[in-house]
């Protein structure tokens, strides 16, 4: 109506504009407060208000609640690993006392001492040296220790010559753990002081990879064959447990990238090495197959009680071995040695030989079976991590897509209910056409083909989801389309986009709002169905992915992994539903009166 | 306009609606990226020309390298007759496949709506008769709480409960495993001929009561996890309308004149109350009746049930498009079936509405 005035004088418009927007924001204000202090009276709204609101905190700073990266944070702990809690509840509450930590007895001896403390050292002949070298690098530290061998004179050969270097230590847990990691980087015949060439080292984040990286490998040829051996004895239960078998190290220098080892020293998974070295180049390539040969369970169960898991090794002579080794069932405190043999194997007289070995980072990890606040999934990954982040994928999706949703919903109803006749026709048949089509496997057909993208969810949610909110709107809108005022706005020619946006769609905000609300719980089981499904960003960790994941290897029994995800969902979903309806009956206040 | 107008004009209506959803149908298969028969080559091995003319040979097989059009009216055909071709990826024919398939997914949704009907209905009266009370908001709550949980989680902290805990009920299949492997199905009944080995027509039937109890045991022991899942799932929304729709009727006027007339309460509730509510209750079993063969992917996933849900998401994983189009088909002609057949219900229900 504004237009319609004459305006007389700039300034007095101005300043009479201003006025109105001041007295207008002042009215919303005292609206608003009035909002509040009537919603505030329910108590079921503000407490699905409260949860809404820690929820969305988590969402924004994910971080903050939780330590481990939920996708790449992987073997933090033993797979399927229990919540650390656990262990101090009494077995007939279900506690599980039997369960083992995570453990670091051997943590980067480094080497960096001129003096080898904390380790036996036993050689068998005068031709061997060893010497620490502090400033040598190989690995993640500085210090190295350099094991040589070196006979000047030609005439006679010495046969296997060996170093070994063991070192103690105490396992605490009346529990096995899920498996003993070692770690060795070695160097044969090259240098340790620099580092560079060490950059491609395979490292636990990147073992997952595929294709793997093919690596070209300097060693300058060797005099005398080396083998490595790493063993574990238990010392208390009297056992030897091979970590790694014999590995012989001759001048055809052949690097092993990956492979599994049984008991009886069988190879069970190996690598293909392309070309072997005539000049001082090796390529390797990774052959096809599973890195990890073990069965996923959670308490491996071998009547030798020995499994070996992986071997990693690549670049320039320098190797990295984690490896995996299960234990006994029936693990005791006790004492246990890691022990290195490096043997060279003095063959020929002929001439004078000499060879040596750079090692570094000879260290010794126990992945325990129980871990956190709520355990680890089936690649050892911190499952709290997973369920702090996937808030915010679940409500990030649920929000967004329902705005998507209402925002159609309210386009259509709008114009099918003010124009009518053949718009309302033809967008009430879409909508018909729409609904009877099965949503759900129309979801997954399109999130399959469109990719399983965060947006892509969105969007398709959105676009699936608007028809029974277009429906309700158009009802309103043809009933409101025949009030006095908007015959009133006609009378005074105003457009029909004027009096859809300016009259009729501030009488439906409240349906807005309240269907806002009430959608959102919809499209966040939507989302963890789809996640639930696979149909999702693996990248991404949502709680839908977690339950994919604990279905897919059937850890059923695992309740600490199975409860917390859909508890959160349906948290948030009832806490969408109590909000919505204490909108409503705020909004609507005619419903007040019924219930 | 009579009754009979009425229908003409609505069964005209969802033959366009229908044509309309084929052509969808047709489009959204038809402009999927992704080839089914990609799959079946190995990239590593053969030749690339070996694997080129591999590829150029199922494609003619399905039919893929005719022109548009044409494939539109053989997809048109295989539709209408009802026959709808062969699965790409099995081989098989659609229809015989499906028949696999359907009595899993009537046992298990059908058992589960009616249930979840029959319990929602006769909660949502309940509940409505009593509003207000702590029974009314204790029952509203729960029903809110199980209507919002996810499906799948439900399905999972059931398999936790009755199959990890306590080893009542069995989490996948439909029955036993072994039974599948020779001999091994349980023999509920024989039938022999009676007096020697010639079949004379007076046959006997014996049944075997071990064999009886093995056989429904399995089924009962698969079917229940399910079952209860996908009830617990669906009951709440039916009791949230069913109250919802009651207690607008229990205030209306009339129900007060009943009352006042001494019509007993019983009779209040069911004869005058529950049938003008049932308006909007008709609407959706019809509609969930007409998606029942659509199945419950989700449900049917968690527990491995061979049914309709779990078939067609291996057609979406496998990029079976005919198999996919033959499903959506036929779920959509249940749809507009089932909301004629609302439309026409509310007429018999409701008298005053007027067919136009």
């Amino acid at each position: 109506m504004e237009s319609l005035i004459p305006e007389l004088n700039m300034g007095d418009h101005m300043s009479t504009s201003k006025r109105r927007r001041e007295t207008h924001l002042i009215y919303n204000l005292k609206r608003f407060a009035n909002f509040i202090g009537i919603f505030a009276r329910s108590p079921r709204g503000l407490l699905g208000l409260i949860i809404i609101g820690v929820f969305a905190l988590i969402a924004i700073f994910p971080s903050f609640f939780a330590a481990y990266d939920p996708v790449n944070g992987r073997s933090l702990a033993g797979w399927f690993a229990a919540p650390a809690w656990l262990k101090n509840v009494p077995p007939q509450l279900g506690g599980m006392p039997d369960r083992s930590s995570n453990d670091n007895p051997i943590l980067n001896s480094g080497f960096e001492n001129s003096t080898l403390t904390a380790w036996n050292f036993t050689s068998t002949d005068q031709f061997i040296h060893t010497t620490v070298v502090p400033e040598g690098n190989l690995g993640d530290h500085t210090g190295t220790v350099d094991v040589g061998f070196k006979r000047s004179e030609a005439g006679t050969a010495y046969g296997n010559v060996t170093v070994s270097l063991t070192q103690d230590f105490y396992y605490q847990d009346s529990g096995p753990p899920f498996s003993f990691r070692g770690s060795l980087v070695f160097l044969l015949n090259g240098t340790t002081t620099s580092s560079s060439h060490l950059e491609t080292r395979v490292n636990e984040s990147n073992r997952n990879q595929w294709p793997w990286p093919t690596y070209n490998i300097t060693v300058s040829a060797l005099d005398v064959p080396t083998k490595i051996t790493m063993y574990l004895v238990g010392l208390t239960v009297n056992r030897t447990l091979p970590m790694w078998p014999l590995r012989e190290q001759y001048t055809s220098y052949t690097p092993l990238g990956m492979y599994g080892m049984a008991m009886d020293g069988t190879y069970v998974n190996s690598f293909e090495t392309v070309s072997l070295l005539d000049s001082n180049e090796i390529i390797v390539r990774a052959s096809a197959g599973s890195w990890v040969d073990t069965d996923q369970t959670s308490e491996p169960i071998d009547s030798n009680g020995i499994r070996i898991g992986t071997m990693i090794s690549d670049q320039y002579g320098a190797k990295q071995f984690p490896t995996t080794v299960f234990f006994p069932k029936q693990a005791t405190p006790g004492w246990f040695r890691l022990g290195l043999n490096v043997t060279f194997v003095d063959k020929d007289p002929s001439k004078p030989a000499s060879s040596d070995v750079h090692l570094d980072t000879l260290n010794m990890r126990l992945l325990g079976t129980c871990w956190g606040i709520m355990g680890t999934d089936h690649q050892g990954r911190d499952l709290w991590s997973q369920l702090m982040y996937g808030a915010g994928i679940s409500l990030y999706v649920g929000v967004l897509s329902t705005i998507v949703a209402v925002a159609i919903g309210l386009a259509v109803g709008l114009m099918a209910g003010y124009l009518g006749r053949a718009v309302d026709e033809i967008l009430m048949r879409i909508c018909d056409v729409l609904l009877v089509l099965p949503g759900l496997p129309l979801l997954i057909v399109l999130v399959a083909v469109l990719g399983t993208s965060v947006n892509n969810l969105i969007i398709l949610l959105g676009v699936l989801g608007w028809m029974g909110f277009a429906r309700l709107v158009r009802s309103q809108v043809i009933s409101l389309r025949e009030r006095p005022f908007i015959e009133a706005a006609k009378a005074v020619g105003a457009s029909k986009t004027h009096i859809m946006v300016r009259h009729i769609l501030p009488n439906v905000m409240s349906l807005v709002y309240v269907t806002l609300a009430t959608t959102v719980p919809g499209n966040i089981v939507a989302e963890a169905s789809l996640g639930f499904l696979g149909f999702t960003d693996p990248n991404r960790m949502s709680w839908g992915l977690m339950l994919n994941n604990l279905n897919a290897n059937s850890a059923f029994q695992n309740w600490w992994w199975v409860i917390p995800p859909g508890l959160c969902i349906a948290l948030i979903a009832i806490a969408f539903i109590l909000f919505g309806y204490a909108l409503d009956e705020v909004l609507n206040p005619r419903l007040r009166l019924r219930r | 306009m009579g009754f009979r107008s009425f229908l003409v004009k609505r069964v005209a209506i969802a033959v366009i609606m229908l044509f309309v959803v084929l052509s969808i149908n047709y489009a959204l298969f038809f402009v999927m990226p992704g080839d089914p028969a990609s799959l079946f080559i190995n990239p590593l091995r053969g030749s690339s020309e070996g694997r080129q003319e591999f590829l150029n040979r199922l494609r003619a097989r399905w039919g893929f390298d005719q022109p548009p059009e044409q494939r539109f009216l053989l997809y048109l055909k295989n539709m209408l007759s009802w026959s709808f071709g062969d699965s790409l990826i099995s081989g098989q024919s659609i229809s015989s496949e499906m028949l696999l398939r359907l009595w899993g997914t009537i046992e298990l949704m059908g058992g589960s709506t009616i249930l979840g009907i029959l319990i929602g209905v006769s909660l949502g009266v309940l509940v409505a008769y009593k509003r207000g009370g702590k029974f009314d908001s204790g029952m509203v709550t729960v029903s809110l709480i199980t209507y919002s949980l996810p499906v799948f989680w439900m399905g999972l902290v059931l398999i936790l409960i009755f199959t990890v805990n306590l080893g009542w009920f069995e989490s996948a299949g439909a029955f036993p495993y072994d039974w599948g492997l020779p001999g091994r199905w349980p023999v509920a009944y024989t039938v022999s001929a009676a007096n020697g080995t010639q079949w004379n027509g007076n046959t006997v039937m014996s049944i075997n009561p071990q064999g009886t109890i093995t056989l429904l045991s399995g089924y009962v022991s698969h079917l229940m996890l399910p079952l209860i899942t996908l009830t617990l799932f669906t009951y709440g929304g039916y009791l949230l309308l069913t109250r919802a729709t009651m207690i607008e009727a229990l205030t209306e006027d009339y129900i007060s004149t009943a009352r006042a007339k001494g019509v007993p309460e019983r009779s209040v509730i069911f004869r005058h109350a529950l049938k003008n509510a049932s308006l909007p209750l008709i609407t959706s079993v019809a509609l969930a009746f007409g998606f029942m063969i659509s199945g419950a992917i989700i449900t049917e996933g968690v527990f491995s049930w061979p049914g309709m849900g779990r078939w067609i998401f291996q057609a979406v994983t496998f990029n079976d498009y005919s198999v996919l189009q033959a499903a959506f088909y036929i779920i959509a002609v249940l749809v507009i079936l089932a909301n004629i057949i609302a439309d026409v219900l509310y007429g018999i229900i409701d008298p005053r509405i007027k067919y136009g």
